[in-house]
């Protein structure tokens, strides 16, 4: 029972990472284009704009992080374990 | 449980006090700088601002008192542009009546000088009159017999040249010998006139006797080309003639 | 690879007290800013040196940033906030030292921030406004909403505890890995990397919490 439920776990939480990397990363990719684009159009807005970017990556990132987090609770504090 | 209370409370409480201490040591203290800084620089500006008023100030009493200045200055011009045009006027006025003065008192020594010069003039000419009638005068035959005597010994005294021009040319032209006397001669006179003529100047002359008053006194013989006179007016008529350049000049 | 991030590292006792690597690494940053702030400003002048400078760069510079998210005079919320922005960066630039681990990389010290954030957002609000006029504001736009407006100041507590918290676990879990696979020199990149993370996720902490204090205030709506 025990490790039934340890390879479930294993395996959401592969999958909750996987899926937490390939959206925020498209997100982050959208983010820099975007941003790259306002850069080229408006060169002397460049510090104002790359200082928004990191700051809104950072935001986007905490989504992959809210995954990851959720990965090691089932890794390492499944409450469904012991 | 994952949580473990006992370091919440211990972290809450531990921020609560880093809190504090920010706030006692950084906030406040950078605060206050600032804001001292800040009136600083309001009292500076505000400074600066007074000096600029106290600036423009004096530059107004400046500028006022130059003009004043300058309107003083042109009211002392004024004043002396104006005495001196009055000292003008004086002296042009004192200039035009010592001129005046000086033109009236030419004009009469002028006038009197030329009085003067009427007077001795009129005296000159009072003696030159009686000095012409004096001259024309003298020597002068009164008389008809006299007066025949003077043609006479006239006649005598030309040279044969002049004598028988005159006699040719009564001859020539069988003209008239004219004698004009100034009175009416008598006969008997007329006769001694014609003989004594005759024999100067030969048989054939015709003579004839006229009067003009205006000879004054004495007598002219005519002849046809020449004029032989010895009255008392071709006298003076003569001596005027010479005065006349005299008087001319 | 056996270390599990997500328990506290208890390093003694005090008494019945368990205190844990954060409250030790906070007290030392507490000591160091109680020892050096009264020094760096021990007679403020007019005319600052360089220290005095720096300090006064920071404050005025965390000032004009909260003036613009909460259009109004920020000096009544410095204590809070500022403190919350130079507390963070002290803290999440801990992994810098040998030896330490920033406090924020474990559950404890950004809930209890979250905590003070998530009470000191209805003290302002209350201050600000009234009691009436603040507890007011969960029923609009319709009092249908109240449940899902209660919720959401919830969630963004707890999205702001577990944000810090993941960012800064994961990077430290994720420089726990390097170090376990490559050992030497890998890292170093990443601690730089980390150091960014850092400095960026205190600035959004302290971000996000200015907009929930203006937001109770009735700066903005939020």
């Amino acid at each position: 029972m025990d490790i039934a439920i340890e390879t479930v776990s294993i395996i959401a939480a592969a999958i909750a990472v996987s899926f937490g990397a390939i959206m925020p990363a498209f997100a982050e990719g959208r983010a820099l284009a975007a941003a790259m684009d306002a850069i080229a159009r408006q060169p002397e807005a460049a510090g104002t704009i790359s200082r928004t970017l990191f700051v809104g990556l950072a935001m986007i990132e905490t989504m992959a992080i809210y995954c990851l987090v959720i990965a090691l609770l089932l890794l390492y504090a499944n409450p469904f374990v012991g | 449980m994952l949580i473990d209370w006992w370091t919440l409370a211990i972290q809450t409480v531990n921020f609560l006090v880093v809190v504090w201490l920010l706030n006692r040591f950084l906030y406040k203290p950078v605060r206050r700088i600032i804001e001292e800084r800040e009136a600083a620089d309001v009292r500076a500006v505000s400074e600066a601002k007074k000096k600029a008023d106290d600036a423009e100030a004096a530059k107004a009493d400046y500028e006022q008192k130059a003009a004043e200045l300058a309107k003083s200055q042109r009211g002392l011009e004024a004043e002396l542009h104006a005495t001196m045009r009055k000292e003008r006027d004086t002296m042009l006025e004192d200039a035009r009546q010592e001129a005046d003065g000086i033109l009236a008192e030419a004009r009469e020594r002028t006038e009197r000088e030329r009085m003067e010069a009427l007077e001795g003039l009129k005296e000159g000419i009072a003696d030159l009159a009686g000095e012409m009638a004096r001259k024309a005068l003298s020597g002068h035959a009164s008389n008809g017999e006299a007066q025949l005597q003077q043609v006479l010994s006239h006649l005598d005294g030309l040279s044969d040249q002049s004598l028988s021009d005159l006699r040719s040319d009564l001859e020539d032209t069988a003209g008239a010998l004219e004698i004009v006397s100034a009175s009416e001669l008598g006969e008997a006179e007329r006769q001694r006139w014609q003989s004594a003529l005759e024999r100067r100047l030969g048989n054939g002359a015709r003579i004839v006797f006229s009067v003009d008053p205006s000879l004054i006194e004495g007598s002219e013989l005519h002849f046809p080309h020449a004029v032989l006179s010895f009255s008392v007016a071709d006298r003076l008529r003569q001596l005027s003639r010479e005065m006349k350049p005299a008087h001319d000049a | 690879m056996n270390a599990n991030p997500l328990l506290p590292d208890t390093l003694f006792h005090l008494g019945p007290v368990p205190i844990g690597r954060a409250v030790v690494t906070t007290w030392v940053i507490m000591a160091a800013l109680a020892l050096f702030l009264p020094w760096a400003l021990r007679n403020p002048s007019m005319k600052p040196g360089a220290v005095q400078a720096v300090l006064e760069i920071v404050v005025t510079t965390i000032a004009r940033q909260l003036r613009e998210i909460l259009g109004r005079d920020p000096w009544p919320f410095m204590p809070l906030l500022g403190s919350l922005f130079i507390y963070l960066c002290l803290a999440n630039l801990a992994a810098v030292f040998p030896g330490a681990s920033p406090p924020t990389g474990h559950i404890e010290t950004p809930a209890a921030l979250a905590l003070v954030v998530f009470l000191s957002v209805h003290v302002f609000g209350i201050s600000s406004r009234g009691a009436r006029r603040y507890l007011r504001h969960y029923l609009e736009p319709s009092p249908l909403l109240l449940p899902l407006n209660v919720l959401s100041e919830l969630t963004r507590t707890f999205s702001l505890m577990i944000r810090l918290f993941g960012n800064m676990m994961s990077h430290e879990f994720v420089i726990a890995i390097l170090v376990f696979l490559a050992g030497f020199l890998l890292p170093v990149p990443f601690l730089l990397l980390g150091i960014m993370i850092g400095i960026i996720q205190a600035y959004i902490f302290t971000v996000l919490s200015a907009v929930y204090i203006a937001a109770a205030v009735g700066a903005v709506e939020a």
